[in-house]
């Protein structure tokens, strides 16, 4: 059995880097991992890249030189270059080393699988293979002092893409027990890509690609680098990197400038790797955006957000709307980009996803990270299958099924910014696990995963129980998807607090008091710190209280609001507190996270899924600390569903809605527009009335003709 | 000086009220402290940190590339809830009142916050996506008693769109809470939007520095002062 795992970047060379691929994994006995076009160093004649790196416990490092075609060249020259790269790099890792001497071992082999004749060509000591004596050739190989440890560190350290979450500025703290020293401790484990990660940054497909991941799983930075990534491999194609929140613009645009010089040694051709809007506008490179770009290429009318929410609604409707109507003007695909990947595409609609795919020429390398629980709009993705639409004669276009599913289809499960309380939190309150049934209601869950096994796949594992439909289930974080030195660092009813106040000022108060102590005494900075208040609607009103509190302290904040050009949502050189509403928080984090006012985000009825994933999004932006606050009756449920959790050791312990019960929860809790929420509001007042009139007797049940009179009786009581 | 006229630290107390009320109402995103240094033997700035480090000279450059100079610099009291800018400094010899400099700057690519108040109040992400070109226009009040010429180069003037022949002779130099009820009920006020009433009252007034050949032209009443 052999079990050679395979992580697929591009090295330009596609056939002989299957032929390749196809015999290790046919060597019987091998095992390791596999990266095509990987590692990529920047050396002093520029940016370098190895074809393929093979790593095996019993072989050490494999490193090959591929040949496609016929035309060896000079290769022992570059056998010779190739090892001396990557030796110097591997030196730079101390553990790697015993004295001057590399432990891993470096072979290197140059992979010529259409040369007939390796004799005629083969040199003495520098190994020459094809398809035939590869096998053999592997076999030979010997590491004399084969070590796990030292394989697992040289993976790691061929893996790791340094100096990527390095935190915006010097942390300095004086303190060891303070909360800036138990950050800056975290901040410094979390240096490095997962393997997923990694392979998700390195493996594109030749076609559409989903990365679903929890909160936190590295999606943002993973597109980042895959953009980076195949910029630098392929110079010239045409790339788009585009979101809906502008305050991640400044965050791509220095994870991809660090990877590029990092890697590469040189700085990205902005005009070729873009990072755009959705949307934009006229007026320069700097506002430019894919609708816009779109609209400009198409020759479709262009709207901007006023007359789109003129023609097609307010909100969401208008971006829609306007995708939609562009859409209806592009007959032929535009062929504008090579690649386009999509952040936060949980709250694009599916017309901004076509309009991407519309943009892209053959064969539509179209990346798209996603996040179910995060989408805030109430809108949510069709699978690829309805998304992407069919071809002439009715097959899909695009489907994840078959085939290399793994790779079109990328699950993160590890999450590396929210500890498991805080992140197992977040889950309880966002599904609403331990909320009490509504009266006649069989659950209080607010929403449910339609395929029971996502749990698993996001980093759940069963307790107890069973996890499937209608049964009982608890589920558990393990060490590995949610690792423990997130929260070793702090007890428990540290990490996660949920507080009720008798009132907003109260609660204003003691919020302006914490941050005064955060910053006086904790040795946090002020970009560790932020307020969210979750409903978009008051964010700017109710944050002002706390703001005007804080300046009569001395102590600066600023609400993240309309930045016109600059794309700034942490002010670290200034100091000075973020305050933010629930968009504009998205795809941020913080050491500490103020939620306040949550007691808007309990309910009743429509609308209350947003509520809730409002809620779980603004508690998964903590990397440290979370504090949920608010006051009035609101609170009390929160309080009691936190309370439940705790008591179930923060293991999620639920009776698995039936399909039939999660159909009905989808319109129980459903979304509705501004007109049908009038609508609905008008009809429980006209509930109300008819209860009123009975009761004082206006009207008499019997002044109700008997067949309404049995409808009602029997709706009442939950029969259809 | 009259008894009324201000020191300077009451034009600085008088800014800090009025950036927190800003802030309290909501119309205030960003701000920098209020803030005195001395920049002479008798010579005090008030204005607000970090001033310091900031040119105001612009020279010749295009209206829109000067506010995202400002605006990138933060060299601003106060930004408010449309992008607009607020600058004031005021400079004291002793304890009166030598020059003034308070500017309003809108935002050259958003649109003012009158048009569309319930937008820029809620959290929408897309408020930036505008088309339309605007014609937005600084606007200033300077206060300059050393180059004051009568008629010619009014003490206090108001000055519209950087247009340097722009000088509209102003009754009196303005306090902070004058000039930004000014802004505030020009530039931000709405039938449904009042923010002025809940300004604090004013406190002192300056004394009138209009002359009498200026008071014959089209000029700038003050009320309050003497």
């Amino acid at each position: 059995m052999n079990t050679v795992e395979f992580t697929r970047g591009t090295n330009g060379k596609p056939a002989a880097s299957a032929a390749l691929e196809d015999c290790l994994a046919n060597t019987i006995g091998l095992d390791g991992s596999c990266f095509f076009g990987y590692p990529l160093i920047a050396t002093p004649e520029g940016k370098y890249f190895v074809d393929a790196t093979f790593l095996s416990p019993d072989k050490g490092v494999i490193l090959f030189d591929i040949v496609e075609g016929q035309n060896l060249g000079d290769y022992a020259d570059r056998q010779d270059d190739l090892v001396n790269k990557i030796e110097s790099k591997l030196k730079l890792h101390k553990d790697l080393m015993k004295g001057r001497k590399l432990l891993p071992q470096l072979q290197v082999i140059t992979f010529a699988p259409s040369l007939i004749n390796l004799a005629s060509h083969a040199q003495e000591d520098y190994p020459l293979a094809n398809e035939h004596n590869l096998a053999s050739l592997i076999e030979s190989l010997d590491w004399d002092n084969a070590d796990d440890e030292i394989y697992r560190l040289t993976t790691s350290a061929i893996e790791s893409l340094s100096s990527i979450r390095k935190s915006r500025s010097k942390r300095e703290v004086t303190r060891l027990d303070s909360l800036g020293a138990k950050l800056k401790k975290l901040e410094d484990s979390i240096a490095t890509l997962d393997h997923r990660q990694n392979r998700a940054v390195v493996e594109t497909v030749e076609g559409v690609q989903r990365i679903r991941g929890l909160a936190g799983s590295g999606k943002t930075i993973v597109l980042a680098l895959k953009a980076a990534y195949l910029h630098t491999q392929q110079p010239d194609w045409r790339i788009a990197v585009t979101f809906n929140t502008r305050s991640l613009k400044g965050q791509f645009k220095r994870l991809i400038n660090n990877f590029c010089i990092e890697q590469s040694g040189e700085e990205p051709d902005w005009t070729k790797l873009r990072i755009l809007n959705a949307w934009g506008a006229p007026g320069g490179a700097e506002r430019d955006g894919m609708y816009y770009e779109a609209c400009r290429q198409s020759g479709a009318d262009f709207y901007d957000f006023r007359t789109a929410s003129t023609h097609f609604g307010g909100s969401n409707r208008a971006f829609d709307g306007a995708c939609k109507a562009a859409l209806s003007k592009i007959n032929k695909p535009l062929d504008v980009y090579d690649t386009i990947l999509v952040d936060e595409a949980q709250d694009f609609s599916p017309s901004f996803l076509q309009l991407c795919y519309a943009m892209l020429k053959a064969p539509k390398r179209l990346v798209y990270a996603y996040d179910e629980l995060q989408n805030l709009s109430g809108t949510s993705l069709p699978p690829p299958e309805d998304l992407f639409g069919t071809d002439e004669e009715g097959n899909a276009l695009v489907s994840f099924a078959g085939g290399h599913q793994q790779r079109r289809d990328v699950i993160l499960q590890k999450c590396y910014r929210n500890s498991r309380p805080v992140l197992v939190t977040a889950h309880a309150l966002g599904f609403g696990v331990y909320r009490a049934p509504p009266k006649m209601a069989e659950t209080g869950l607010v929403q449910m995963f339609e395929q029971p096994n996502l749990w698993g796949e996001i980093g759940y594992r069963v307790h107890t129980g069973d996890l499937r439909k209608g049964a009982r289930v608890s589920l558990e974080r393990t060490d590995e998807t949610s690792p423990l030195f997130l929260e070793t660092h702090s007890p428990i009813d540290e990490l996660v607090q949920i507080i009720k106040f008798n009132s907003e000022t109260e609660q204003n108060d003691w919020v302006a008091q914490q941050i005064e102590k955060n910053l006086n005494e904790d040795e946090l900075r002020f970009d560790d710190v932020i307020v969210i208040n979750p409903n978009p609607i008051n964010a700017r009103e109710r944050c002002a209280a706390i703001r005007k509190t804080l300046f009569g302290r001395g102590i600066q904040s600023h609400l993240a609001g309309v930045d016109t050009d600059q794309d700034v949502f942490f002010r670290s050189d200034l100091g000075s507190v973020t305050f933010t509403g629930i968009y504009r928080a998205k795809g941020n984090e913080a050491g500490m996270v103020y939620v306040i006012n949550a007691q808007e985000c309990d309910g009743v009825g429509a609308g209350l899924s947003t509520l809730r994933n409002r809620l779980f999004t603004a508690i998964t932006r903590s990397k440290g600390w979370v504090r949920v606050v608010g006051h009035g009756p609101g609170m009390d449920a929160l309080l009691q569903e936190y309370a439940q959790l705790k008591l179930h050791q923060y293991r999620l312990d639920m009776v698995y809605p039936t399909d039939a019960q999660l159909s009905n929860l989808r319109i129980v809790h459903r979304d509705l527009s501004e007109h049908d929420k009038q609508r609905l509001e008008q009809k429980k007042y006209n509930a109300q009335e008819l209860t009123h009139a009975l009761e004082t007797g206006e009207l008499n049940p019997e002044d109700l003709d008997g067949e309404t009179r049995a409808k009602l009786l029997a709706l009442l009581s939950g029969k259809k | 000086m009259s008894r009324h006229s201000p020191t300077r630290e009451k034009v600085r107390h008088d800014l800090e009220c009025l950036t927190a009320e800003l802030i309290g109402l909501g119309l205030a995103d960003d701000q920098n402290f209020p803030a005195m240094r001395q920049v002479g033997p008798d010579v005090w700035d008030v204005t607000f940190h970090g001033a310091e480090a900031i040119s105001l000279a612009m020279g010749d450059i295009d209206y829109g590339d000067l506010y995202q100079e400002l605006f990138a610099n933060r060299s601003f009291c106060l930004k408010l809830i449309d992008g607009g800018l607020l600058q004031l400094s005021y400079r004291f010899d002793k304890d009166s009142l030598v020059k003034h400099r308070l500017a309003y700057y809108p935002s050259p690519s958003l649109r003012p916050f009158q048009d569309d108040p319930e937008v820029y109040l809620r959290e929408e992400l897309y408020v930036d996506i505008v088309s339309r070109r605007l014609v937005p226009f600084p606007i200033r009040f300077d206060y300059d008693l050393g180059a004051t010429k009568d008629v010619a180069h009014p003490s206090c003037h108001l000055t519209l769109g950087d247009v340097e022949g722009c000088r509209i002779p102003v009754h009196c130099p303005l306090t902070p809470r004058q000039f930004i009820e000014f802004i505030v009920r020009n530039f931000y006020q709405t039938d449904k939007h009042e923010f002025v009433s809940r300004f604090p009252d004013h406190k002192h007034f300056f004394d009138v520095s209009i002359s009498v050949n200026e008071q014959k032209l089209i000029h700038l009443n003050v009320p309050g002062a003497e």
